[in-house]
């Protein structure tokens, strides 16, 4: 199988290197909006997750729709996830309700970086293994080490591995579907 | 894999037979302040790094470091929030990888470090990635060190949630009443080196997380996640279920968590098993609830003794469960740990005498 990739990087989005859609948005929030419409997510409950999860809604659904043959959640589909910032950027926004006396749970929530691999899982109705490494940056060696581990031990059928950052108005997505054994070269000309 | 090497730092104890032993005699650090109830060190702590440090190395102690060689030692660092005390003063330090960063340069004998951040499942799921990374050559051995504190951030948004207990709380008790957060720092060693551990290390016969798909904070109804995962693991180990001697659960002592916990077992056919929840000696310390309740077991197989579930007292009329309300002498071999958290995340773990 050919190897699915999918970057939302620099308010451009591209599946397998090829430049698909390109936005002049500067807000994220307005950048992730007009992509859901853009693609017809068609996901009311994409409104209230953070960002974090709105971009891990975005970049999920677009591999899906090139794979479906393949994702269908009988297979085992494993969901292993780094960043750098965890989940700071709704940290922020829960520490800003401590201070002003105003603290939500529907923010709070989001404190934690798996959040992002629960909405995908509910999203696509993958039931399997999952994990979230944090580093400074994509460390390809331990993402491929781990995939790897969940093929040979048929723990998974096929994993989603890549990176999710969100940090105030940056983001960047890289994700792709693996379904054999790769080298961190190999993962490392996926994710650059 | 081998395992051993036990640390914990809680305000219950400076060690891990420290922590052992005033459990075994009921004590617990929950203490009512304010609106909550909380288990937190006498002295108001607001960063992790030191303590984590004091962690690993008496737990290093334990071994012969001299077997740490050929550049084949991991670190894991397990925790939910890291240093999120820092949050208000500087973002840099309150990143997740400067705290592992900070702790591997005290550490000649790590080669790597990572950070393992999935609610709380963190400290479990750390020992199932130490166990694989071994298990597939990549690593000898493996440092995993768990941390969180009871910040305001955490008790805030608890609080917010309504999932805080006002009172100590009661594990899988009918008349249970929400959570308590606590803190603590624990560190564990995993090797594919018998010989490294000064006193005997048990064998980690495997594990799995597996995701429910249902809801990003609530558990499952029917336990479908967990359920899974246990079956997984059984599966994994080649442990049918009569060998199991004891299970120590997640047991937040919320109504919903320890209700789904309740169902898995149920259905599972654990009914007989002796089963705790040690949530009432030391709260729930988030991100290293995984780790420092392993390390207790580790400590009670040692003994041989199965703990009681501090805070239960009446059966859930739904659920007949063997749940502890004593401690019970036992031939200990094969231990069953299970653990759930935000994001749907269900793991579980056997461990069992050499």
């Amino acid at each position: 199988m050919k190897l699915i990739s999918c970057n939302i990087i620099d308010n451009q989005v591209k599946i397998n290197d090829e430049l698909i859609y390109s936005s002049k948005e500067s807000l994220i929030e307005s950048f992730l909006k007009e992509l859901y419409y853009k693609f017809e997510i068609k996901y009311p409950k994409f409104f209230k997750m953070d960002n974090l999860c709105k971009i891990g809604i975005i970049g999920t659904e677009l591999i899906y729709r090139k794979s479906k043959s393949i994702l269908n959640p009988k297979n085992k589909i494993g969901i292993i996830l780094q960043n750098r910032s965890s989940s700071l950027d709704s940290d922020l926004k829960h520490q800003e309700g401590i201070d002003n006396n105003d603290v939500s749970p529907a923010v709070f929530v989001y404190t934690l970086p798996n959040i992002v691999i629960g909405e995908i899982s509910i999203k696509q109705n993958w039931q399997s293994e999952g994990v979230f490494f944090i580093d400074n940056q994509i460390d390809c060696e331990l993402l491929s080490q781990y995939s790897n581990i969940l093929l040979k031990e048929k723990r998974t059928a096929i994993n989603l591995v890549g990176w999710i950052d969100v940090l105030k108005n940056k983001s960047s997505l890289k994700l792709c579907l693996v379904n054999h054994q790769i080298t961190t070269e190999d993962l490392e000309s996926l994710m650059h | 894999m081998f395992i051993g090497a036990e640390n914990i730092i809680s305000p219950l104890g400076k060690n891990a037979k420290e922590n052992f032993i005033n459990i075994k005699n009921g004590e617990t650090s929950l203490k009512t302040k304010g609106e909550c109830c909380i288990s937190s060190f006498l002295e108001p702590t607001k960063t992790l790094l030191p303590l984590i440090i004091k962690s690993i190395s008496d737990s290093s102690l334990l071994i012969n470091e001299k077997y740490l060689t050929d550049n084949k030692t991991l670190l894991i660092v397990s925790t939910t929030k890291g240093d999120i005390n820092h949050i208000k003063t500087s973002l840099e330090d309150a990143l997740l990888h400067n705290l592992s960063q900070k702790i591997k340069k005290k550490f000649k004998f790590i080669n790597k470090s990572i950070v393992v951040s999935t609610a709380c499942i963190s400290g479990i799921q750390s020992l199932i990635i130490a166990n694989d990374m071994i298990n597939h050559n990549y690593y000898d051995n493996v440092i995993i060190c768990s941390g969180d504190l009871a910040s305001d951030f955490v008790i805030e948004g608890f609080t917010s949630f309504y999932a805080l207990s006002d009172v100590n709380c009661r594990p899988f008790d009918r008349n249970r009443s929400g959570l308590n957060i606590g803190e603590a720092v624990s560190t564990i060693i995993m090797s594919k080196h018998q010989n490294i551990f000064k006193t005997t290390p048990f064998n980690f016969l495997g594990g799995c997380s597996v995701n429910d798909a249902n809801h990003i904070s609530a558990p499952h109804k029917d336990a479908k996640g967990l359920i899974q995962s246990i079956k997984n693991t059984l599966e994994i180990c080649k442990i049918e279920s009569k060998e199991i001697d004891f299970i120590n659960a997640h047991g937040t002592a919320t109504l919903y968590n320890d209700a789904m916990e309740s169902k898995a077992f149920t259905s599972l056919g654990f009914d007989n098993i002796p089963i705790n929840s040690l949530k009432g000696f030391f709260g729930h310390t988030l991100g290293t609830a995984g780790l420092i309740e392993t390390a207790i077991c580790l400590q009670s197989m040692r003994n041989n003794i199965a703990l009681k579930c501090k805070g239960y007292k009446n059966q859930d009329s739904n659920y007949k469960l063997n749940i502890l309300t004593k401690n019970l002498k036992i031939e200990f071999n094969t231990l069953l740990k299970t653990s759930s958290g935000f994001g749907g995340f269900n793991a579980s773990i056997i461990i069992q005498k050499i």
